[in-house]
């Protein structure tokens, strides 16, 4: 917390320094010009330009002046020896004329002239560009401009051409006639020269060597979503993103470029403002196992999408490797708002609207039900029993219940509101900006998910532009209710099951003939986070093209989880004492971070190129406290969240968890007259997560690129080719993401109390040689550009392969263990094509149409498996981790309408033969999607706007027809109304679904479909991801009331989807499937 | 690109040392664990509740039933991969029986004791002396276990995974002088009451203390036929017997029917249940059946027929610890010192060792010492308690079989230890040989030793299997 007080301070103070005054005083006899040119900088801080053998000529003066005005100055010494002077920007050309005509070749060392300039941004006109490439063009001559976008060339030939270059911008020539230009540069428009936030620095989209894709905040702003990461699925190549779980707040499962470890995470990294985000996280966090809709949660969750400026997705080696053993798996950074000049402005923006679950699975209706339960008895052959509460009579069977609307059919409500502030002059900029968002679930217990946040940024600089200081604070605090128990499992209730309460409000269990689901749905269920974010930025220009930085991060989560059963949950006739099911657990996490980066940064001209490169160190300590609480004895539902009620409190020992990193890191880029472009980098890696011999390692990447429309030839060949780029980058990446403390002897809490204290327990034996897990990667892209850019292709093709994996390997127990987690000889490869398109289609005054496309399709293998290695899964050599091994089913006997299974030796078998678990699962079914990607249309006309993102993916998913037990037939089970219509009825008929029955033979045989292949389906689904529909007020309407936007929009979240796959959402699958939002909003600035 | 990291180094003032990242803070490794007095006696409190729950010391897997089985106390009536192996006399190679527990339970012991250093556990860290003291008893408890079950066993001392993986068997010989040894240092270490987990004195014997190690290590010179160390360890434990000397509160209990509870007078060292099944025993789950319909699935096993017709007539313990069921398809007997199956309160605790057997251990080591008169006063002591009358002294011979007997009706089916006297005795083949055929199996004098798992030959050559098998 002191340093950032301390960037702040630096920052404020920055602001007081004066400026210089135009007035000089100067007394002197025989004073050469050049030492009068150094007085008057002294005193104003003008520069001076001139041709050093000209003023070596000039006569000596004699001056005896106070406090007069620089020109009277000038005028005396210069106007007598017959030079002229011009003043442009603080700096003071010094001529002496000369008969100048255009086109004349000048002899060289005659008629060359020192050039002086400033090159600013044509945007606002005096926004210098610092480092910025000056070029005089067919030489080797060239600089870069200072902090303050200066520049300075000495001789040059005159009617030469200089070239001007600077990421973002368009390059711009400019023929040198004068002393002292003022060069104004253009921003670029088109995606080629937008800039991207890479590791430690920016670059334009065309002069990068690496893979990067980003995401604008604004096109995330058009989503209606809470968690940044649902608003980028599809739009980045290679980065598959899949809602694991539609409740609000819950996890999506994130993977660039497929898994490259078995036993470790595979998640890419954060990098939040330059720090680090949740990199040295135990995967305590976020939420526990209790709460299985959320299914763990999403730290992504815990932004304010309208806080971000960007998303940079760092995928290659080139783009990663100096993020070392961070960046094996990816790095997305995220860059948040930041004030800008100008005027202050207000930007508040609210909507609101409504949801529901995408999909609810129709199950049979009464009579269909009723029907199906007496087929069922019928065809087994066996009389309505006691038990057939559904049908004997004991329940009414004319009462109808729709279960699965009823659960999971609520309409949900969105609310979300943001208010911003920014602005500043030349020296500080600010933004504040704070937010709400508000989900309510499907359920019908009224959980929510809510979050507000804080956002500030202060951006300052000294006067002469060499210091300058940047402080940014994130503050979310969030609460989320939604409900812990997995209710897709209970869907399935009779339809004609009794009333769910009883008269006097409590839930019915009809005798203890009725398993009440809502009862289930009395389980309590809280958690609250808080996540500070902090980050200051000091930046010292130490000379011409030589900056010295230093970002410094903190990053603070608290987070309480509680989990609460009453004994209402629970049928009163399976238990006599109701204080012996009350409990209470609290699960307490805090998770602080502080990163240390310095960093210098230099670039300048070698031989005929620029040179940039940054070289900086990064100290990174992370400390994690955990622990439980559990209490129980409560004598009332109503005490569970009150502890000094218990009747009994277990506490488990604090688990703290430190993780301290650090690393060298370095990287050089060539560009050779924006034609050749060359970058190296590497990262020296420490990590206290491995033992004390094992912890260092150097990673590093090496990469090149060829513009090769720059090349005359084929400039002239392939005119209709605007740009053109081939770049292909190498390099071995790390993945430290793996457990903390692998290389030490662990303890953890003992699951059972003895003498009422909860002991420790050993988990895993001291390994001190574990050590890193390894990536090497290699990928190949070509950028082309049709029409000036109206139409971009990017194309890539990658190739990965991890080794050193660490798995548990077996040893003999008397080690106290049966395995040890070893760095192992196991290879996972991954590989994929990725595709983007982008297209400005029409572009007029009124109407414009753009449309954007990117298409994935990767593939992931097990290369090599080692023995003696216990894996949590089935591995198999040449298949992808992520897999399935299933038993073959065989369809259903058309005689017998039962299920019919293929074993080891290909032989149909069916009930009573069973097929045998292990030795009969031989087929391989592989899980991730073979394809996915993302269309999108933008659409304006006049004021209106229009814009549509459609997802795809075309993947193996479950079966829907395998949630819960879904053999037709059995007491008080109801099934999907598509299964029961497909059953088989009579001998002969070929379908695909088992007969209704009651018995054994037919619900075995749904057991082990379970095991087979028939539990998944290859899919595919295209949703309507999201809409936006907005339109924009009239400046001239708007401006009578000191607006400067005012738009109205219409957001659409996940309207329909087109797919084969039933019942089920087929991104969701058994978890809650994700919610179709529709929101009106409005939004102003003033 | 080193090169240049170098002097990037110099630059920045990082020296290597700068670059050292030093060992992690944190409370749940083993550089932090044994930092501390408390969290170093959690692992202990840790293993006891691992222990309790693993299975070893009662219920269907453990020593108590399956060498019970393997001997002539119990009965199996299903089939069952562990229990009818045993039953049989033919143990498998493929299961692991008890060697995984042992060895996971040593672990934890080994980590405690290799952690703290002959400094600490002079000075004034009380909590930690007992951490050691208890692990340094236990793993002689386990080790006792181990290499009466398999022979010669690995001893593992240390936590070291590379060196644990590649150990050969050590001979029996040296396993004993290394539990002689762990007893005695631990005895030292120990103190007379009873702790809990934070070193308090409590009402409860959940852990062992002193008498627990003088105790165990009577049993052990009593195995290795030092009859006068048995005899004056178990002098120390029992003192005058009545609770005043020696022990302390150790006396046997009046009635056969607290012997078993929580808070016997005669317990040394007894465990707490709870956690997986509830608050009791599961031997009382397990051997007592409550529906009277005889063994089931779930609970095959019963007393033998041998065992229930070796109790003389009037003996108080066929009365009291012995359950019957009449059905239909005839009378079965159950063992049924641990009677109480609640899920809710904890009325008995699952007994590691008691004053009975102190008893006869020094009724055997007098009796060798030629004080049968003090023997008999020793058996008769326990038999008195069964309302049985006292035994004379007329020979050694005599009176060794009369303990046997004694040691057979009044430890039965308490961890194996039927077994392990028809072991010691040399009398393995004489019973074996006619039980065995009786019980379906054939018997052979290798059937004496369990089997070293085939598995773990397989990851740690250097072992070697016993013969036989």
């Amino acid at each position: 917390m002191k340093k950032v007080c301390f960037c702040l301070v630096i920052a404020f103070l920055l602001v007081g320094v004066c400026g210089y005054s135009q007035r000089v005083s100067i007394s002197g006899k025989g004073m050469s010009l050049e030492k009068v040119f150094e007085l008057i900088k002294a005193q104003t801080g003008f520069d001076f330009v001139y041709n050093q053998n000209d003023i070596d000529k000039a006569a000596r003066v004699d001056l005896d002046v106070k406090d007069v005005p620089v020109t009277a100055v000038l005028d005396k010494c210069l106007k007598p020896q017959g030079f002229t002077y011009e003043i442009r920007n603080k700096i003071i050309g010094v001529r002496r004329p000369v008969n100048r005509k255009k086109g004349i070749v000048v002899e060289p060392g005659r008629g060359s002239i020192d050039v002086s300039g400033i090159v600013v941004d044509t945007a606002d006109g005096n926004t210098p560009l610092s480092g910025a490439s000056v070029w005089v063009k067919g030489t080797n001559v060239g600089v870069m401009t200072g902090s303050s976008g200066r520049f300075f060339i000495k001789d040059v030939a005159e009617g030469s051409v200089l070239q001007v270059s600077y990421a973002g911008y368009l390059t711009k020539e400019v023929e040198v006639h004068d002393l002292i230009l003022n060069i104004l540069l253009e921003r670029g428009s088109g995606t080629l020269d937008e800039i991207q936030t890479i590791a430690y620095g920016k670059v334009s989209n065309r002069l990068n060597t690496g893979n990067v894709t980003t995401i604008k905040g604004s096109d995330i702003a058009k989503q209606p979503v809470s968690d940044p990461l649902s608003a980028m699925q599809g739009l980045v190549p290679g980065l598959l993103i899949k809602q694991v779980t539609g409740a609000q707040g819950g996890a999506y499962s994130v993977a660039l470029r497929g898994y490259g470890s078995i036993a470790s995470r595979t998640m890419p990294v954060y990098v939040v403002d330059g720090i680090p985000y949740m990199a040295g996280l135990q995967f305590k966090l976020l939420f526990s196992e209790s709460n299985q809709n959320l299914a763990g949660g999403s730290v992504t969750d815990l932004f304010n999408p309208a806080d971000i400026e960007s998303i940079d997705v760092l995928k290659d080696a080139d783009a990663t490797a100096i993020y070392g053993s961070q960046g094996g798996n990816g790095v997305i950074l995220i860059t948040t708002k930041k004030g800008r000049k100008g005027p202050v402005r207000v930007s508040a923006d609210v909507y609101s609207g409504v949801g529901e679950a995408t999909r609810v699975p129709k199950y049979l209706g009464l009579s269909d039900f009723l029907a199906m339960r007496h087929e069922a008895q019928r065809n087994d052959g066996i009389s309505v029993g006691p038990k057939d509460y559904d049908i004997n009579g004991v329940w009414d069977s004319t009462r109808y219940t729709n279960w699965p609307k009823l659960l999971m059919g609520k309409a949900t409500r969105v609310d979300d509101a943001q208010l911003q502030l920014s602005g500043g002059g030349s020296r500080i900029q600010y933004f504040a900006g704070g937010g709400y968002h508000r989900e309510s679930s499907i359920f019908p217990d009224g959980g929510e998910n809510r979050k507000a946040s804080a956002h500030a940024s202060f951006v300052s600089e000294s006067p002469d532009r060499r210091l300058s200081a940047r402080l940014t604070g994130t503050y979310v605090a969030g609460v989320n209710t939604i409900q812990s128990e997995q209710i897709t499992e209970v869907i399935n209730s009779a339809p004609d099951a009794p009333p769910i309460y009883n008269p006097d409000g409590s839930y019915n269990f009809a005798n203890n003939t009725f398993f009440n689901p809502l009862a289930y749905l009395s389980s309590r269920y809280r958690n609250d986070l808080r996540n500070l974010l902090m980050s200051a930025q000091l930046g010292f220009h130490a000379a011409k093209g030589l900056d010295l930085r230093v970002n410094v991060g903190y990053h603070d989560l608290a987070y309480k989880e509680f989990t609460g059963s009453p004994a209402s949950m629970y049928n009163p006739a399976i238990y006599t004492d109701p204080s012996l099911l009350r409990q209470s657990t609290y699960l307490n996490d805090n998770y602080r971070c502080w990163t240390v980066d310095p960093q210098i940064s230099y670039s300048g001209h070698v031989a005929k190129g620029v040179v940039t490169a940054v070289a900086g160190g990064s100290w990174q300590r992370d400390q994690e406290n955990y622990h439980g609480v559990t209490e129980s004895g409560f004598q009332s539902d109503d005490d569970l969240s009150d502890p000094d009620k218990a009747g009994k409190v277990v506490v488990s020992p604090e688990e703290q968890i430190e993780y301290k990193y650090q690393a060298l890191f370095g990287r050089m880029n060539y560009n050779w007259d924006n034609k050749y472009l060359a970058s190296v980098s590497g990262r020296y890696d420490g990590t206290s997560r491995f033992g004390p011999e094992k912890r260092y390692h150097l990673f590093g990447s090496v990469a090149g690129a060829w513009i090769f429309t720059a090349e005359s030839w084929v400039k002239k060949k392939f005119s209709w080719l605007s740009f053109g780029k081939l770049r292909t980058s190498y390099g071995v990446i790390g993945n430290d993401g793996i457990l903390n403390y692998l290389y030490r002897a662990n303890y953890d809490s003992a699951m059972y109390t003895y003498q009422g204290i909860r002991g420790i327990t050993a988990t895993r034996v001291a390994n001190p040689d574990i050590s890193w897990e390894s990536d090497r990667k290699w990928e190949v892209g070509l950028d082309l550009g049709f029409l000036k850019d109206r139409i971009l292709v990017n194309m890539t093709y990658y190739r990965s392969k991890s080794y050193n994996l660490i798995q548990p390997y077996n040893v003999s127990v008397v080690t106290g263990f049966s395995e040890v987690d070893k760095n192992t000889s196991a290879e996972i490869g991954n590989n994929g094509f990725e595709l983007s398109v982008q297209g400005n289609n029409i572009r007029t005054r009124r109407f414009s149409w753009s449309s954007y496309g990117t298409l994935t399709s990767p593939r992931n293998r097990v290369i090599r498996l080692p023995g003696n290695v216990t894996a949590s899964s089935a591995l198999v050599v040449g298949q992808p981790v992520n897999i399935k091994m299933t038993i073959p089913w065989g369809g259903i006997n058309p005689q017998t309408g039962l299920m019919q299974f293929v074993d080891s030796s290909g032989k149909l078998i069916s009930y009573p033969s069973l097929p045998m678990l292990g030795r009969d699962q031989t087929r391989v079914i592989s899980l991730d999607p073979v394809l996915f990607g993302a269309i999108g249309n933008r659409f304006t006309y006049k004021n209106w706007t229009l814009e549509a993102l459609f997802v795809y993916s075309k993947q193996v998913d479950y079966n829907p027809e395998f949630m819960g037990l879904p053999a037709g037939g059995l007491p008080l089970l109801n099934i999907p109304a598509s299964l029961a219509a497909r059953r088989w009825r009579e001998p002969g008929q070929v379908t695909d679904v088992q007969r209704f029955g009651t018995d054994l033979r037919t619900v075995l045989p749904y057991l082990y479909a379970q095991y087979s292949d028939k539990a998944y389906v290859n899919t595919y689904y295209i949703r309507l991801k999201n809409l936006y529909l907005a339109y924009s007020f009239p400046k001239q309407t708007i401006n009578k009331f000191h607006m400067d936007n005012l738009t109205c929009y219409v957001k659409g979240e996940n309207l329909f989807v087109v797919t084969p796959y039933r019942d089920l959402d087929p991104e969701t699958s058994y978890y809650i499937a994700p919610t179709r939002l529709l929101v009106a909003g409005i939004k102003a600035v003033f | 690109m080193r090169v240049f990291l170098v002097a990037l180094c110099f630059m920045l003032g990082a020296c290597k040392k700068g670059l050292d990242v030093t060992s992690p803070e944190v409370l749940l490794t083993d550089d932090k664990v044994f930092k501390n007095d408390t969290s170093t006696l959690d692992v202990i409190t840790g293993m006891y509740s691992g222990l309790i729950n693993g299975g070893m010391p009662d219920g269907k897997n453990s020593v108590g039933v399956v060498m019970g089985l393997a001997a002539d106390e119990l009965k199996d009536y299903y089939p069952d991969a562990v229990l009818s192996g045993a039953y049989t006399n033919n143990f498998s190679k493929a299961n692991y029986y008890f060697w995984s527990q042992v060895y996971s339970w040593l672990y934890d012991c080994n980590a405690v004791i290799g952690s703290v250093p002959a400094s600490v556990l002079s000075g004034a860290a009380e909590l930690r002396r007992q951490a050691v003291g208890e692990a340094l008893f236990v793993r002689a408890f386990l080790m006792w276990y181990a290499t009466e079950l398999y022979g010669d066993v690995p001893l593992a001392l240390t936590t070291d995974h590379a060196g644990n993986n590649t150990l050969r068997r050590s001979p029996q010989a040296s396993v004993y002088d290394q539990i002689v040894a762990d007893l005695r240092e631990a005895r030292g270490l120990l103190g007379m009451g009873w702790l809990d987990g934070r070193g308090r004195v409590v009402d409860n014997r959940e852990r062992p203390n002193r008498v627990a190690a003088m105790a165990l290590l009577a049993r052990v010179y009593l195995y290795r036929e030092e009859w006068a160390l048995a005899a004056a360890q178990a002098d120390s434990v029992i003192g005058d017997g009545t609770g005043t000397g020696g022990g302390g509160a150790v006396v046997l209990e009046d009635s056969l029917n607290r012997v078993f509870l929580k808070g016997s007078a005669e317990a040394i060292w007894q465990m707490e249940p709870g956690g997986a099944v509830g608050s009791n025993t599961m031997d009382a789950r397990f051997f007592v059946d409550a529906t009277g319909s005889g063994p089931a699935v779930g609970t095959p096993v019963a007393m033998s027929d041998e065992l229930a017709g070796a109790f003389e007539v009037g003996d108080g313990r066929r009365r009291n610890w012995v359950g019957q069921s009449v059905t239909s398809f005839g009378t079965y007997y159950y063992p049924y010192k641990y009677k109480d199956q609640g899920t809710a309160v904890a009325t008995e605790y699952f007994m590691m060792l008691r004053l009975a057997e102190v008893y006869l251990v020094r009724a055997e080591a007098r009796a060798r010492l030629g004080d049968l008169a003090g023997a008999s006063a020793d058996v008769n002591r326990l038999r008195e308690r069964a309302g049985l009358a006292g035994v004379g002294a007329s020979s050694l011979g005599q009176m060794l079989s009369a303990i046997a007997h004694e040691r057979r009706v009044e430890l039965f089916t308490e961890w194996g230890d039927r077994w392990f006297d028809l072991k010691r005795t040399d009398s393995l083949d004489a019973v074996m040989g006619v039980v065995t055929p009786a019980k379906g199996g054939v018997w052979t004098s290798t059937d004496a030793l369990l089997p070293i798992p085939q598995q773990e030959i397989n990851l740690n050559p250097n072992l070697s299997q016993n013969p036989g098998y």
